[in-house]
This record gives structure tokens, sequence and C-alpha cells, in this order.
């Protein structure tokens, strides 16, 4: 669990940085002659102007001038005013202050800083891999080559999300509870089921606890005793507290974040019964809703994969978060999933397995971020 | 170092979590954006519309399609479909302003309605400018056309808002699980203003 590069020889430590390196210059390459091949004249703008869709907008509306005072009273077609409250500020805030240093529009900054922080994210997860080679391999192959590695190369917090994940695990891994609370606050302040990560940590401190003196009694006198973790698990909600402070400052309502969901017409719904109906009646407001619904039905099987593995804290956080997005039911679950990175590394420990599968598996996630990344230009409902 | 100098950051930390968490109790909005989005005792967001109408134009709810109501929307309308667009609450607004005229208007609306063996019947409270002009019933989810006569004395101020209250507005879920709950009665196709 703890090799690092510094301990498998400088030739073998080389790769575990190079091969993500071209993995994502490869991806970056591949996604743009998928691009290429469905346009007439493709330009690297044309690239980018193309792949900055849905959110992508929004993310540049926060970078250029901030959070609105009030929702939109113009119309735009549906019932409510809408707001860009809902996009939390750690990534716009990120991409306006490089656009201090650099001149270009958000969604150029975007499609470079993304796949930067992707990489990073690549780079960071190898300590939660236990020295195994194959399947970090693979997981850097999935997040910057693989079926959803557009959502990591575009103005959205997808990446920014996935890189604070891993090195918040890293952090917990090793019990660095401090550490895992200050990212754990940058985590909340990049999307809301960010701050779930406390679970992850209390989890974490009770099985350390647990371990030294199995008493549940002792439990909470115990954590008292350990202001670390104390910190840590407070230090997450920072991020989120901060957000509702400067929301109250501009708006007036410390949660618009919340309360403009309204203008997306998304209701509070059990997440059991949203499923259901999302697999048994596909029409509806949400597009290609089964195919989302086994995205979410996927993503909580490879919670139960890391349950099973013992990997409590990931297990809980990503339960937590796939939960939570499904009370506003399926739509967009399929980027949800994609972005919680324990369930790429537990996938990727199951695919590596082999090394038939291995390479099958590598396979098809290059021919899925061809196919898909087009679908994204086309703007499939289910990759919304 | 002792772990103990860590209670002063955590002190810090609990102190502005919970200025932060006490602000959800004191929203500094106006009455408009309460009711709509915190309390949800509204379902009218009023829209800002130029409002511009020609008298006889007639105005389409069916998405894609030309002359789309949209300048003329206030509230209470859900997102325009290829078959119409339904509405949204318990009464939809909007406002049409034109060249005032001495005759009275007559508005002809074209409408299915939220309809079925249980509750066969829609009525709507047609209103102008705050007077009830009178009570529409549908009774199919297939368009009919209705229309409803206007006084002169309110074409003579160039400015009608119109008002369709629906008493018998049921849940969109009605429809299908995966719709949107909110209350629905008919589902406008076209709708227009013309002097007699």
């Amino acid at each position: 669990m703890n090799e690092t590069a510094a301990h498998i020889g400088p030739r073998r430590g080389f790769s575990l940085v190079a091969i993500p390196v071209v993995l994502a210059v490869a991806g970056a390459l591949l996604r743009y002659l998928s691009y290429a091949s469905v346009n007439a004249q493709p330009s690297p703008q044309g690239f980018v102007d193309a792949m900055c869709v849905w959110d992508c907008y929004w993310y540049g509306d926060i970078v250029t001038r901030g959070y609105q005072a009030y929702p939109e009273t113009l119309n735009f077609g549906g019932p409510a005013g809408i707001a860009n409250w809902a996009f939390f500020p750690l990534y716009p805030l990120l991409i306006a202050a490089i656009g201090k240093l650099v001149a270009a529009s958000p969604a150029v900054l975007g499609s470079i800083v993304s796949p930067l922080l992707t990489l990073g994210a690549a780079l960071a997860s190898w300590p939660l891999f236990g020295g195994d080679r194959r399947p970090y391999f693979l997981f850097a192959a999935l997040l910057l080559i693989g079926p959803f590695s557009f959502y990591f190369s575009i103005l959205y917090s997808e990446s920014l999300f996935l890189l604070l994940t891993v090195l918040a695990f890293v952090a917990l891994g090793r019990r660095n509870y401090i550490a895992a609370g200050a990212v754990g606050a940058l985590l909340a302040a990049t999307r809301t089921v960010g701050v779930l990560f406390v679970f992850a940590i209390l989890a974490e401190a009770a099985i350390e606890l647990w371990r030294a003196l199995p008493r549940l009694r002792s439990l909470l006198p115990d954590l008292l005793r350990r202001p670390d973790i104390v910190l840590g698990l407070l230090l997450v909600p920072l991020g989120v507290f901060a957000f509702m402070v400067w929301l109250h400052a501009v708006t007036g309502d410390a949660l618009a974040f919340v309360h403009i969901q309204r203008a997306w017409d998304r209701e509070i719904v059990n997440p059991v019964t949203g499923l259901w109906h999302a697999f048994t009646s596909p029409g509806g407001q949400t597009r290609d809703a089964p195919l989302l619904a086994a995205a979410s039905l996927g993503g909580l099987v490879l919670c139960g994969v890391l349950a099973w593995r013992r990997q409590i804290p990931a297990a809980i956080f990503c339960t937590l978060c796939l939960v939570l997005a499904l009370t506003n039911g399926v739509e967009s679950m399929l980027r949800f999933v994609a972005a919680l990175a324990p369930l790429g590394i537990v996938l990727c420990q199951l695919l590596a397995g082999w090394r038939w599968l291995f390479w099958l598996s590598f396979a098809v996630f290059v021919v899925l971020d061809f196919e898909w990344t087009i679908g994204w230009l086309h703007q499939q409902g289910a990759l919304m | 170092m002792s772990r103990s100098i860590l209670w002063l950051p955590i002190a810090l930390v609990a102190a502005f979590e919970l200025y932060a968490a006490s602000l959800v109790l004191r929203p500094n909005v106006d009455a408009a954006y309460r009711a709509y989005y915190i309390d949800k005792t509204s379902d009218c967001w009023p829209h800002e519309t130029a409002a511009a109408y020609t008298l006889g134009t007639t105005l389409s709810f069916v998405d894609s399609k030309p002359s789309l109501f949209f300048p003329n929307k206030i509230c209470g309308w859900f997102y325009p479909n290829d078959k119409g667009t339904w509405s949204y609450g318990s009464y939809s607004l909007l406002r049409f302003k034109f060249a005032a005229v001495a005759s009275p208007l007559r508005l002809t609306i074209t409408a299915g309605a939220m309809v079925d063996a249980a509750q066969p019947v829609q009525r709507i409270t047609v209103s102008a400018n705050g007077e009830k002009l009178t009570d529409l019933s549908l009774t199919g989810a297939e368009p009919e056309t209705k229309t409803v006569d206007i006084p002169a004395s309110l074409a003579a101020s160039g400015s009608i808002d119109l008002r369709f209250d629906y008493p018998d507005a049921r849940s969109g879920r009605e429809l299908g699980p995966n719709e949107d709950s909110h209350p629905r009665a008919i589902r406008m196709v076209s709708l227009a203003l013309s002097a007699t």
C-alpha cells in the first residue's frame, strides 16, 4: 500500500510517470481526431468550442462574471428563473485565477487545465494501488484515454474533483487526518457531494480507534483525545460553509445553491423508486433514463466491491455520493459515477486481474473514448 | 509539539461554521424569491417580457414553431414540446402590449387538457387585467378551440394581462413517473387576440 516510485528502481519509477503522460497526450489527440471525424473543417478553436456544451457555459459564466445576485428574469424556456449558484466555486475560481495570468477564454483555459488536473489525479493515485502497476496503468488509461475522458478535459469541475478525491484518500490512507480534512474542504468547495468526505474520515477514524480499543463506549472519548481527527472532521465542511457565506453576501440566501435546483426542475425523490421508474418508464423529462439508471446501478455495485475489499471509507463516500445524487433522479448519473475516483480504481483493479482482460479493457477504453467523444459533441442525453 | 494546540484551530473553524450555518436562518431576499425558491408557495416566477404583440397574430406554444409565445410569457408555463406547452402550477400569466383599439377583442385558444375517466373536465377561469371574463371547460386530451370576448374598455388600454386559473390542476406525475410533479391542467397549442 505504501510503495512509492522511490522504492522501485529508477526505470520502473520513470514509467509510472511517463506512461500516464503518454496516455494524456494520446488521449488529447484521439479526442481531436474524434472531433475531426465529424467536422468538415476542424480547428483547435473549433474543437474547444464544440466540446464546451451544457454546464461548460455556466462555468464560463462564473469565471467571467462571478455569481449572479438574482435569478434570471429573462425567459429561457422553462417556468423558473435560472442562476449559476448550483455550480460550486473552487474550479471556476482556479480557472479565473489562471485567466489573470493567461489571456484566453474560459473554455480554452478549461481545455488546458482540466487535462493537467486529470493527469495529476492519475499520477497521485499510485499510492492507492499498493504497488500494483497494472491496475494503476489501466486507471490512468481510464482517466486519460478512456470512455469518460472528455468529461475530464473540458471546462467542467470533474477533473478537479477527481484529483482532490485521490489526494484526500491518499492522505486518509496515511491516516493524516488534518491533510485529509484540508483536501476534503477543497473537495467540498468543488462539488455538492464533496462534503460527504467527512464520513470517509469518520469511518477511517472509527476503524483506527476500534482496532486500538474495540469497545463501542470508548469510541467517543477516544475521538476527543485525538484533536487531529476532530480538526480533520471539522475542516471538510469548511468548503461548503465558505461558499454559503459568499452566497449570503452576494444573493442574501446562504442556501441559494440548494434553492436554485428548482430552476432545473430538480425534485427530491426516493433513490430506489427513482431508479425503478428510470428503468421501467423510459419516457419523461430525463433522456436515456434506463441507461443512466444502469450506470447508477453499476456505480452502486462497485461501491459493494469496495466494501467487500474492506475499503470501507471509500465505499461509504461513494455510496453516499451516489445516493445523494440519486435523490434528484438519474440525470447526469453517468458523469457522477465516472468522477468518483475510488470506483474507477476498484474497477481497474478487477479488470487488471488478468493480462488479457487488461489489454481488452484498454482497447475498449480507447474505442469508447473515440465514440463517446462524438456522442458528447452531438450532446447525447445519457452523457449529460 | 503537543496535539492540544490543535484545539485552537478547532475552535476557530467551529465558530466560523456555526456563523455560516446561522445565515441559513436569516435569508435576506425579496418576497418573490422567498415564495418561489424557499417556501415554494408560488409556482409563478415572473419573467420580464417586452410583451409586444400585433393583434391578430397567432402565437404558437409548440416547440420550434414560428411565433412562439415567449415574448408574451410571464409565468406558469412549462417547457414547450412538440405537442404544445403544459401549464405549470395553479395559474398562468401572459402579457400583451398592442396598438389600442376601440372595439372589443376576441381571445382564441386551442388547447388540450389533463383529463381522464376519473377526472374528465378541466375548468379554466379566464381573467384580463384582474377582471374575470369567463369560465371555460376542456374535456379532451386532444386540442379543442375556445373563444372568449374581451370588452372594449380593456382593449382601449393597449395592454392586457391574461390570467388562466386552473382549479382542477393535477400532478404532472400522472403523465408518467419521471415527469415533473408540479400541477398541470392544460396543454396550450396556440393563442390569438384579435379585434372584432
